[in-house]
Parts: C-alpha cells; sequence; structure tokens
C-alpha cells in the first residue's frame, strides 16, 4: 500500500539485469581462458598431436563442464528455454573463438564446440530441475502446514501486485498495486471498465500472460506459496487443480476440432497422469455434466453442436474436472442473453455452494457482480479503488467511482431515477494521469488529487472497508439504489 | 392516439434454410412473422427480445436494408400514408431515406477505416444533394458540435482508428441524425459501449430526440436500458411481437410469460433485492417452420390444452395501450 505512484521494482529490475549481464561477461572470460589453456595443452607449440582419444575426451569432457556451470549460473531459475539459448550462443562463441585462436585443426574445434553446447544445454535442464525439484518440495511442505493451520487464513492473498505490459510506445501499467484477500468458500468480484485491468489481474493469477507482461512487484499466496515464484511447469500442474477458470468467450475458447469430452478428458489427464481408469474419466465428466445441467448424453458432442448457454456450462464442467480450490469467472455470461445469463449464474452459485469453492468473478456489470458475489473490488485505470463486502460497497460507495458507477447504472426495478452520464473517458495506461488516476473525471477532485496518489486505505467505519480516495468523506451517502 | 409516423402492417420476412434440387425453398426460418405496430412523431418504440427473436430483421425491414416478404410500412408523407414497402426506383429510396435512417449496434465496424470523419457524416448529404460544399460543411460542423464532438474542427479530419469507442458511435450518430431524419433505427446502439459511455450516448440521444423530433425504433436486448430509452416497449418471440405497451406498464406488470421471466433474468444492481425466479424452460427455440401453435409454446410454464389446440394467439387489448399474445392473460385486469 504505497502512498506514492514510484515503483519500487523498475530499480530492482534494472539491478538484475546488471548481474545478469556480470554473469554473461564472468562466463565468456572463462571459457575465453579455458579456451587457450586447452588449446595449448591438444596442441603444444612444438611436437606432435596427443593421441586422439584422450583429445576427444578432454575435448569433450572439459567443455561439457565448464558450460553446464556457466549456463547453471547463468540460468539459474530461469526457463530451460533460456538455457538452451544460452547453450546455442555458447557454441557460436567457442567456434568464433576456435577461428580467431588460429592453428587449430577444424575438427577439434568442432567437437570441443559440441562438448561446450552439450554441456551449457545439459547444465540449464540440470539446473531448472534442481531448482524445481527444491522450491516444490518447500513450496509444498510450507503449504501443508498452512492447510492443516487456523481456517480463518485466506485461501488466496494478493499482495501489492504490480503487473505491467511491455509495449513499443512504453510500460502500460496495467495493474498497480492491487493487493485483496479471498477466504475459503468465498465469491469475490471485481468490476470496472474495458481496460481497467481487472482481466489482467485474473490472467496474473493464473500466470497466463501474454509475452509482454511483465510482473515488477508484489505476491500472489495461495495456501503459503507464492504464485510468482514458482517455476512454469510448477504453475501449469496447479492450473487447473488450484485455480481453474471459466472465459469469456464461450464460443471461442473451445478448440471445434475437438469433441467436448475430448477437451475435459485432456485436462484431467494432465493432472491425474495416468493414475485414473478411462471408464473413471468418462463416468466423472459425465457427473460433471449431470452437476451443472447438461444432459451426459451429450459429451460426445462437438462445441458447435452446444448452444452458447451450453457451451459456457460445459466450460463450468471442465473447470471443475480438477477439483480447483478457486475458480475464476472472467465475464462467464457476457455474450448470453438475459434468460442464459441468469441461468448460468445460478449454475455458478450452486456449484459453488454445493463444493464449498471459491469464486472469482470478474465482470464490467456491476448488477451481476451484485447478484454473484459477497465481497467486491472496483478497479479503475489499474488500481483498485474500492473494496468492501458488496452490500455496502452497493448500499453506501465511498469512492467517487463507485458512486458515479452505481449512478449510471440502468435497473428495471425501483425509481426510475435519472441517470449521471459519468464524463470523459479511461485515461491512457502508458501515461497514466498524475496522483489519482481518476481525478480529471472526478467531481470531488481536489488540488491534492492531482499530486498524490492515495492508497487503498481502511477507512474508519469498521467494516473493513479499504478506499484510495482522498475525499471520500464527500461522497454522497445513502443517494443510490 | 397521435397520428402515426410510421405503421407497420403484417410485415413478415423469411429466410430460405433448406432447398430441393431445383432451388425450390422447402424450410423457412420465420424471422419476422406478420407483426403490426405504430410509431407516433417523436415517439420512441424499444424492440426488446432475446437474440434471434427477429429484432434486428425488423429493424432492416424498416430502413429497406431487407425487402419485407409481405405486408406493408406506411410512412407519414405531409399527412397521407405512402406504403414504402414497395418502392424499388433509386429515386423513391433515396427521398426515402431523407426521412429513415440507421445506426448501427458496432463502431468499430461500421464506420469505414479510409473515411474521416467529415467524409463520413457528409456522405447523407451528398447523396441528398443539400445545399452547397460550404453549406454541408457548416452542418457537419453543427452536428459534431452537437453529438458532443468538440471542437467540431479537431475531429472533422480525423480517422475511425484515432477515436474511442464513445467517439465513433457518437460519429454514427451525426451521420444519421445530419440530414435531419423523422424516424431513425437505432439497433443497439450502446451493447458494444463501457458502462460509463453508455449512459452518456443514451443522454445524448434522448436529448437529440426532443432536439430534433425524432421518433426512434430502439432495438435492445436491455430492458434496464429501454427503461430509460422507451416510451413504449414491444417484446418479440421467435419473429412475433409478444406483448406491447407504455415502458413502464410494461415493467411493473407484465402479462405474458416471456415477458416475466425476462424481467425475472436481468441482474439487478442492488444486492440486497430478492429476484423472483424466472420460470422458463430451456433456451430459444430455433423459428424453422415453427407449428401454428403458440410459439412460445415448449417453454411456457402455464401452458394449457387450450394453447397446444390452438394457433398462435392474437395480439389483443388487456387494458389501456397494453397489448398481450396470450390465452392465459387475455382477461382484462388479471395479473
Amino acid at each position: 500500500m504505497t502512498t506514492q505512484p514510484s515503483h519500487p521494482r523498475p530499480e530492482a529490475e534494472t539491478r538484475s539485469a546488471r548481474l545478469d549481464l556480470l554473469r554473461i561477461g564472468a562466463g565468456t572470460a572463462v571459457i575465453a581462458v579455458l579456451n587457450w589453456w586447452l588449446g595449448g595443452w591438444i596442441t603444444p607449440p612444438e611436437g606432435e598431436y596427443r593421441p586422439g582419444y584422450l583429445v576427444i575426451l578432454v575435448a569433450l569432457v572439459v567443455p561439457g563442464l565448464v558450460g553446464a556451470a556457466t549456463t547453471g549460473l547463468l540460468v539459474g531459475q530461469r526457463r530451460r528455454l533460456h538455457g538452451m539459448m544460452a547453450a546455442l550462443g555458447m557454441l557460436g562463441l567457442e567456434l568464433i573463438l576456435g577461428a580467431l585462436g588460429g592453428g587449430l585443426e577444424v575438427g577439434t574445434v568442432i567437437v570441443r564446440a559440441l562438448g561446450f553446447g552439450f554441456g551449457a544445454f545439459l547444465g540449464g535442464h540440470v539446473t531448472v530441475l534442481i531448482g524445481n525439484r527444491l522450491s516444490g518440495r518447500t513450496s509444498h511442505g510450507r503449504e501443508s502446514s498452512t492447510q492443516t493451520g487456523r481456517p480463518a487464513d485466506p485461501l488466496l492473498e494478493v499482495d501489492s501486485l504490480t503487473m505491467h505490459y511491455r509495449t513499443d510506445g512504453g510500460w502500460v501499467s496495467a495493474v498497480d498495486d492491487v493487493s485483496f484477500k479471498l477466504h475459503r468458500g468465498q465469491a469475490l468480484g471485481l468490476v470496472g471498465e474495458s481496460g481497467c485491468g481487472k482481466s489482467s489481474v485474473a490472467m496474473s493469477l493464473l500466470r497466463l500472460l501474454p509475452d509482454n507482461g511483465v510482473f515488477r512487484a508484489g505476491e500472489i499466496r495461495l495456501g503459503g506459496t507464492d504464485l510468482l515464484r514458482l517455476s512454469d511447469d510448477e504453475v501449469r500442474s496447479r492450473r487447473w487443480s488450484d485455480l481453474a477458470m471459466v472465459f469469456q468467450g464461450a464460443m471461442n475458447a473451445w478448440n471445434p476440432v475437438y469433441t467436448v469430452y475430448e477437451q475435459i478428458r485432456e485436462a484431467m489427464v494432465a493432472h491425474f497422469e495416468g493414475g485414473v481408469t478411462e471408464e473413471r474419466i468418462r463416468e466423472r465428466v459425465g457427473e460433471l455434466f449431470e452437476l451443472v445441467g447438461l444432459n451426459p448424453a451429450t459429451l460426445d458432442r462437438y462445441p458447435h453442436q452446444f448452444s452458447g448457454g451450453m457451451r459456457q456450462r460445459a466450460m463450468i464442467a471442465m473447470a471443475l474436472s480438477c477439483d480447483p480450490k478457486i475458480i475464476i469467472a472472467d465475464e462467464p455470461t457476457t455474450a448470453l442473453d438475459v434468460i442464459v445469463q441468469d441461468q448460468i449464474l445460478k449454475e455458478l452459485k450452486k456449484v459453488q455452494s454445493a463444493l464449498g469453492m471459491s469464486m472469482i468473478y470478474i465482470s464490467h456489470d456491476i448488477a451481476v457482480i451484485a447478484e454473484a458475489t459477497e465481497v467486491m473490488g472496483v478497479m479503475y485505470a489499474g488500481r483498485l479503488v474500492e473494496f468492501g463486502s458488496t452490500e455496502e460497497v452497493f448500499s453506501r460507495p465511498r469512492h467517487p467511482y463507485t458512486y458515479l458507477l452505481l449512478r449510471s447504472t440502468p435497473s428495471v426495478t425501483g425509481l426510475r431515477r435519472p441517470l449521471a452520464p459519468l464524463d470523459g473517458e479511461p485515461p491512457n495506461l502508458i501515461d497514466p494521469p498524475s496522483g489519482c488516476r481518476f481525478h480529471p473525471r472526478c467531481p470531488f477532485a481536489t488540488d491534492r488529487c492531482k499530486d498524490e496518489a492515495p492508497g487503498l486505505e481502511e477507512i474508519s467505519d469498521d467494516t473493513g472497508r479499504r478506499v484510495a480516495c482522498w475525499n471520500w468523506t464527500d461522497v454522497p451517502t445513502g443517494a443510490v439504489k | 392516439m397521435n397520428r402515426a409516423l410510421i405503421k407497420v402492417e403484417d410485415l413478415t420476412k423469411r429466410f430460405t434454410v433448406a432447398k430441393k434440387v431445383f432451388g425450390k425453398a422447402t424450410g423457412f426460418v420465420h424471422a419476422v412473422d406478420g407483426i403490426n405496430f405504430e410509431i407516433a412523431p417523436g415517439e420512441s418504440l424499444g424492440l426488446v427480445g432475446e437474440s434471434g427473436c427477429g429484432k434486428s430483421t425488423t429493424g432492416k425491414l424498416m430502413v429497406k436494408l431487407l425487402q419485407a416478404d409481405k405486408g406493408r410500412i406506411l410512412l407519414d408523407r405531409d399527412g397521407e400514408m405512402v406504403d414504402i414497402s414497395a418502392i424499388g426506383a433509386k429515386q423513391d429510396l433515396r427521398r426515402f431515406r431523407k426521412r429513415v435512417q440507421m445506426i448501427f449496434q458496432d463502431p468499430f465496424e461500421s464506420l469505414n477505416p479510409r473515411r474521416t470523419v467529415y467524409d463520413t457524416v457528409v456522405e447523407p448529404l451528398i447523396v441528398q444533394q443539400v445545399g452547397t460544399v460550404q453549406d454541408r460543411e457548416a452542418r457537419v460542423a453543427e452536428m459534431l458540435e452537437m453529438v458532443g464532438l468538440t471542437p467540431a474542427a479537431t475531429f472533422m479530419f480525423r480517422y475511425p482508428h484515432e477515436l474511442s469507442g464513445g467517439q465513433r458511435q457518437r460519429v454514427s450518430i451525426a451521420r444519421a441524425l445530419v440530414i435531419k431524419p423523422s424516424f431513425v433505427v437505432a439497433d443497439e446502439p450502446t451493447s458494444m459501449l463501457d458502462v460509463s459511455i453508455r449512459i452518456s450516448i443514451m443522454t445524448l440521444m434522448l436529448g437529440l430526440a426532443r432536439e430534433l423530433k425524432v421518433s426512434y425504433l430502439y432495438i435492445t436486448h436491455d430492458l434496464a436500458v429501454a427503461r430509460y430509452m422507451c416510451d413504449r416497449i414491444a417484446v418479440m418471440y421467435l419473429g412475433k411481437i409478444v406483448e406491447m405497451g407504455q415502458t413502464e406498464d410494461i415493467l411493473t406488470n407484465p402479462q405474458h410469460p416471456y415477458t416475466k421471466a425476462l424481467l425475472a433474468s436481468v441482474p439487478v444492481p442492488d444486492p440486497t433485492h430478492d429476484r423472483p425466479e424466472a420460470e422458463i424452460k430451456g433456451g430459444v427455440t430455433k423459428a424453422i417452420d415453427p407449428p401454428p401453435t403458440c410459439r412460445f409454446l415448449q417453454r411456457c410454464p402455464m401452458a394449457t390444452d387450450l394453447c397446444r389446440s390452438n394457433d398462435h394467439p392474437p395480439l389483443e387489448m388487456v387494458s389501456d395501450n397494453h397489448l398481450v399474445a396470450c390465452y392465459m392473460a387475455d382477461t382484462p385486469g388479471s395479473s
């Protein structure tokens, strides 16, 4: 909860980048020295070549070891891909060094280059594997101890999450210092206009970001494990079993050339790793279909044979297939008709209470959030501006943005009060407004709002409400409904 | 009721879905099936229903983007009702389009990306041969100011990609209203926009309707939006109008089981509100060669033998200006 809009992470990031460069430099130096020494040893300036098999052995093993060590140093916990890239780089380096050194036979150079390359490749793999094994063991250990602990502990804790997208135009601060907690069995909602970062939060939780999405600070703790510190493989193994997602486009989320059953089966097989029989999977998917109100006889149909509502139901069945702790529903009903939307929302609620699951709803429609959730957060321009129990937020919005959002939502019930348009448009997140990001559109803004960004602070009404606004006391109360 | 500006009689449109070997049609989607309604000058009628109920087809028929198979569309021209469904000559069509315009749903697809805002908005004036170049420029500038693209000079020569979704929809509105039509079909003009922008577009359209005395046929799936935009609402189901009446009357006293289900399904932005359960079965059935019985029969929670043995019920007056097509709701005053 920073009061200043400055990001602590960019500095850290440049520092780690510098460290990487240092490592690469050191690695190169070691290789260069070894190369020179080896070159001298294999082909002494005067005299004969040493026996062939020894040459090959030494030329393969020593560079291999060096390569492995350097890559290990270089790659550390990073991805295997980086390891492979480093290996390729070293292979090239070795070739160049060999050629520059001169006097070497082409065969020797190639053999040694292969040695380096292979060693580096192997080193990368081994390091990543060891890293995974170690981090996996410790994280699992910690997790189980927390789970058996106090039940009041939040299941999911997002702590000052900051995720930016790298673009040609600069950094897009899509998620900025977002913190919230989700308890077991709770339904949490995130609401905001398009481009406010709510889907980016969802994708961050699942670590399903595009390549240019960079975590710059914060933690996502799920039962004691920081999801941001896990390797890709670790995250993949947790994706459906800890956190599952119901995607927005029920149309596009399915692969049209496989049957629905095949697609759900794939997710299950990947997670149970052959521990279940085909019959058991089929039985289980059938049960899930019944649970979400689909006829198990339709299992082997293709997605196009399903209507929009049926596809979304099947999507929910798929999300449930690996018994997740949390289901994230990103605009689960947006493309659907009202009646079907109502049915799907009811289905989700039913499933949630039946299985005691935690849910995160993401929607631009505050009516959906009002119906489905117990606690909610309002996002604006990448920041969480208000957080509290859904009932409280709706009956007494404290942030001007929440207030105006509620005022500008038409409803079929209640009095037909005049709608207050919310002037202006959401800001460009490459260059967000100074201070409070809402100040250019805010009718309550003062000079302070232009200069200082308010933190998401707990306000003194003992309901656990948090608001990021300097002037929240100016927002009219009780006027909305 | 005042004299109608536009009146629709027995409007019907069928799309062929199956053909015999020599092209003789054997299967039809009854997209719009014999609907009747009228809109008074300056009035706004909301056409509400789920996707696939024929509301967009109705809109396209009204601006003659589609040719009706049957029925008449009568437009008031200096006190006399002229049937426009039969016009085919270019000249007549042009004269008709001067009075009737359309606003499309998707502001990203309905504007030509290679035309500036000015080119887009001036086009109807050129087609209608209104005034000189200077006159047109002044009209476009005035219109852009009216839709809130101020100052007009800074927007005139921008391309659609330089505008946000809300601004683009403002351009579409400017294009539709620049020749001062008396009737505009608005096909879900706000459904692609964000909540906060949606309201400003809605307020803008309401303001312009009052200022320029335009009638709207406002097509939407969102009853809450219709509540704010429309004087009257017509609820469509599978090509038929099943209920029509004053907006507040429909919302507070719905008669048709489909309207009731629709209303019960709309989420309410109030966590303390307890919505009644929507009593409806399944999803939208297809309108391919439907049986002559009530279209809503399969999903209806209160269907009786009367419904099963008779044709689709006629749209009948149940109370003042409130029409319902349901055998079970035909006693006036019942609820």
